[in-house]
């Protein structure tokens, strides 16, 4: 909380403390005033409505809340709901009682209101007035008469001396004035017993009205100054010296005795309060109703503003650790919540502010560590991605965890997601996949830590060769900790392939090497043999010798046929390669096996325009030369067919396809494996070389070369770069 | 939607709440004026001119209901005030008041005699009646008001008579306050100086 928050919330407290102390005060004077204190009675107004006023202000503000409390909740603020139920808790845990209170502070003050006047107090306030007034008539007669008897003297006096007489009368009475009054009404005279009373009293015109038509007029009345009773008289009298009627009046005014008159004043005062109170009897319960109504209002709303800054004080670090701890669900533990208390609930943030610290401190470290283990991930991966070996890790329910892009390729499924599925998948998507899945499966099954196994995949007459390590892993090594196996695989048909030639070269230089060098001298010691003793032995020895003789000559002539076939495998003259087309080679190598071999129907499906090619002409016609020959010796029938087709390759770019079929009984399953290697041949008295020279020849120029069977018989095919200028 | 509006309205009542506060004041007060127009009047100011000074006495039609008399008999005092000014008139504001007057009076039921007794608390004169209706017949006669004659010829004299609820007991102020029985107050009533 900032200090100018903090400084808004303590003057809002004050203006409301403020409002209540004011509240308050008004309705203690609010009560002083209906007890009938005369200095709060011109208030009075002016405090109900200010106390109105501050009812309403507090209503406002309570509605103002519970609107704020009503939007908080509709968007669903955290610890909103807790206010909502404090709140509801402090209403009715506080309304209860002071409804209670209000219900038996009304009946019990409208019953004490009503004990007020009781009939027995009626009858003798009434008795007390009825004695009062029957002890003042007699006071007024008293007084009538004494009236009566001065205007009877008077009325014997002449009309001049009236008034000299009147103050000796009022001696002689006990009147406190005597007035003379004209039949005009004019006061002619005043006699006053104090004599610094100067203040002339005319009698009421009701009184005056009585008088002229002969009538006395009595009556008792309030004195000038409220509190002293007096006794009017007003009589006429008739001057009985003059002929003429005339006529004046006489009025008396006589005051009672200041005991008597105590005693009629308070009887008057006292009937008078009773008869008022009774008469507000209703107001009166009307009035401390109203007001205990304000009371138990102000009591309520005091309650609710409490109960609203008391679930606001107890919910706010809640709600502040509510936000806290969202904040860390989505990883940002820089969250602090402020300790704005030292109970339970500062305490409850303290602990979530180390919490929050440990579990930063925690989270940096792991994610160090997770950006380490990532980097590594990734490095692994790199690593793996660059591994010429296919590598998988399958788990011990079979699955594949883990394979890089070169298992992909070297098991021919690049184009195919293998991970998480069964290590079974590989053989139903790739059916020569099988030996390695049974070996995989295998190895899951028993447990050796490490093993090594070569396999052959055969696909399509196309022989691979798997060189596969694998390990076991360990149980809590793997993500599902299941143990598995990490398997490390080559395809070593290549390196094979290469060590065999390698081999059969060294064989091939060995055998022209040592062979070849005897053949002559034999042949030389063969041929002197024959000439120097044909002719002298006799004719049955000499047969035996000239066969003798003859036979090791043509066997030295076939070895030396064998021999520098062997030669020339083991040691190929230097290609001289020329840029230029296949058309014309391919068309020449036909025409010459046509004119010396004319059974054969060739079939030329030659790509035009054709491509050049970078070749060694001379080779590519040995080639060419070797493949037709092998074509027509492995013939069965005299109807030998073959087909060379050239054409640009599909699938690698810048690669001619040649192609030469023939309709024999094609490639025997046993020799497949190894075709290409030197003395391989299912025919007789051949040497076996004619398809390793086509091999070595195809990749002395770059090229590969692969051979299977079709439906119509064996299919030699060979792949050759195109020149690129 | 909604929670939208009520919001903004919670926000512009906030704000607003003073302004609001006003108004419902000020309405009330026009509410209270209009329901107020009095029943009873003064139908015309005497004036005399004595010397230098001016005798202003007012002639009442003066009406009170049943209520105003059963409070009476009951031994409440009801006390009036007669105003009377002289002022003169300015053309768009307000009057040029020269003097204002004020004559307190009271009326109370005198029980021991049965007498409706009217009084100037002023000058504690006062008339006693044994009608009531009596009472408010001569009731104007104790209301003079003695103004100093002006020089200007432009003075006009003003009077008029509210009943003083705030002299009225405690508990029966509020009743009263929307109370039509006790709504005698008269209008002003003004005349010019001749």
């Amino acid at each position: 909380m900032n200090k100018l928050s903090k400084y808004r919330t303590i003057y809002k407290n004050i203006l409301i403390l403020l409002l209540i102390g004011i509240l308050l005060f008004s309705l203690y004077l609010l009560g002083e005033a209906v007890k009938g204190a005369e200095q709060f009675n011109r208030i009075y107004l002016w405090l109900f409505g200010a106390s109105i006023l501050a009812v309403v202000i507090l209503s406002i503000i309570i509605i103002q809340r519970l609107v704020w409390l009503f939007i908080k909740r509709k968007n669903k603020e955290p610890g909103i709901k807790l206010t909502s139920r404090m709140v509801s808790t402090f209403i009715f845990l506080s309304l209860p009682p002071v409804l209670i209170v209000y219900i038996f502070s009304t009946q019990f003050l409208n019953s004490y209101i009503d004990s007020w006047f009781d009939t027995k107090t009626d009858k003798a306030l009434n008795d007390s007035l009825k004695l009062g007034q029957i002890f003042l008539e007699v006071q007024t007669k008293q007084a009538l008469a004494q009236t009566k008897n001065i205007a009877q003297k008077l009325g014997e006096i002449d009309e001049p001396r009236q008034a000299i007489y009147l103050d000796k009368y009022l001696e002689e009475s006990t009147a406190y004035s005597l007035t003379l009054i004209s039949a005009s009404e004019k006061i002619i005279y005043q006699a006053n017993s104090d004599i610094f009373d100067l203040s002339s009293d005319s009698p009421p015109l009701s009184a005056i009205r009585d008088a002229r038509s002969g009538l006395n007029f009595t009556r008792i009345e309030p004195g000038k100054s409220g509190n002293q009773l007096q006794i009017r008289t007003l009589v006429r009298f008739d001057n009985e010296l003059k002929i003429t009627s005339s006529y004046r009046f006489l009025q008396g005014i006589f005051t009672i005795n200041p005991e008597y008159n105590a005693l009629a004043n308070s009887i008057e005062v006292a009937l008078m309060d009773y008869n008022q109170q009774k008469y507000q009897r209703e107001q009166l319960k009307k009035s401390f109703s109203i007001i205990l109504g304000l009371v138990l209002l102000l009591s309520t709303l005091l309650a609710l503003i409490r109960a609203f800054s008391s679930a606001r004080n107890l919910v706010a670090p809640i709600s502040l650790l509510s936000k806290a701890t969202a904040s860390i669900a989505i990883g940002d533990y820089s969250q602090k919540v402020p300790v704005s208390s030292k109970d339970e609930i500062g305490f409850l943030v303290k602990s979530f502010n180390t919490m929050s610290s440990q579990i930063a401190a925690s989270s940096a470290l792991a994610h160090r560590a997770q950006t380490d283990a990532l980097s590594q991930k990734w490095y692994l991966q790199n690593v793996l991605l660059h591994l010429s070996s296919g590598v998988l890790s399958i788990n011990s329910e079979q699955r594949i965890l883990m394979a890089n892009s070169a298992a992909g390729k070297i098991l021919g499924l690049q184009d195919k997601d293998i991970l998480n599925q069964n290590i079974e998948f590989l053989a139903i998507k790739n059916s020569s996949l099988l030996p390695l899945v049974e070996l995989l499966l295998t190895k899951l099954e028993d447990h050796n830590e490490e093993w090594h196994q070569e396999i052959l995949l055969i696909d399509n007459n196309t022989r691979r060769i798997l060189v596969v390590r694998g390990s076991r892993i360990p149980d809590n090594e793997t993500e599902e900790s299941e143990g598995g196996l990490v398997v490390v695989f080559d395809d070593e048909t290549i390196i094979n392939q290469a060590q065999r030639d390698a081999a059969w070269s060294e064989v091939a230089r060995r055998l022209a090497h040592e062979v070849k060098n005897p053949l002559t001298p034999i042949q030389l010691s063969a041929e002197r043999l024959q000439l120097r003793f044909l002719n002298k032995l006799p004719p049955e020895d000499k047969d035996v010798l000239d066969r003798a003789t003859q036979t090791i000559i043509s066997q030295v002539e076939n070895l030396k046929t064998l021999v520098n076939a062997f030669s020339d495998y083991a040691k190929a003259p230097e290609l001289k390669r020329e840029a230029g087309g296949l058309n014309q080679l391919i068309k020449n190598s036909v025409d010459l096996y046509f004119v010396s071999n004319a059974g054969i129907d060739f079939t030329l499906d030659l790509i035009e325009p054709e491509p050049i090619m970078f070749i060694d002409k001379v080779r590519f016609s040995q080639l060419l030369t070797n493949l037709i020959k092998n074509s027509q010796e492995s013939a069965t029938s005299n109807n030998i067919k073959i087909t060379i087709k050239t054409s640009i390759s599909k699938s690698i770019d810048n690669v001619l396809i040649l192609r030469l079929s023939d309709n024999g009984p094609g490639f025997s399953e046993k020799i497949m494996e190894h075709l290409f290697e030197p003395y391989e041949t299912t025919k007789t008295g051949g040497s076996g070389l004619g398809l390793a020279i086509v091999k070595k020849i195809v990749e002395e120029h770059g090229g590969n070369i692969k051979a299977y069977n079709d439906e119509t018989g064996a299919v030699i095919e060979i792949s050759l770069p195109i020149y690129k200028r | 939607m909604l929670f939208e509006k009520m919001h903004k309205l919670n926000q512009i009542f906030k704000h607003k709440s003073e302004s609001f506060f006003i108004g419902i004041f000020i309405f009330f007060i026009i509410f209270y004026c209009s329901i107020a127009l009095a029943k009873n009047n003064i139908i015309l100011l005497n004036t005399v001119s004595k010397s230098s000074k001016l005798i202003v006495n007012p002639t009442i039609n003066f009406q009170v209901s049943d209520k105003i008399k059963e409070a009476i008999d009951n031994g409440i005092r009801i006390q009036f005030i007669a105003k009377a000014e002289t002022f003169i008139e300015k053309n768009w504001w307000f009057d040029e008041t020269l003097e204002s007057q004020k004559v307190n009076l009271e009326v109370y039921y005198f029980i021991m005699s049965k007498l409706y007794v009217v009084k100037n608390r002023d000058t504690n004169e006062q008339l006693s009646f044994n009608n009531f209706d009596d009472l408010w017949i001569e009731f104007e006669k104790l209301i003079n008001f003695e103004f100093n004659q002006a020089d200007n010829s432009d003075v006009f004299v003003k009077c008029r008579i509210v009943l003083d609820k705030g002299a009225l007991p405690t508990a029966m102020q509020l009743p009263v306050l929307f109370d039509d029985d006790w709504d005698i107050n008269t209008e002003w009533f003004q005349r010019k100086v001749n």
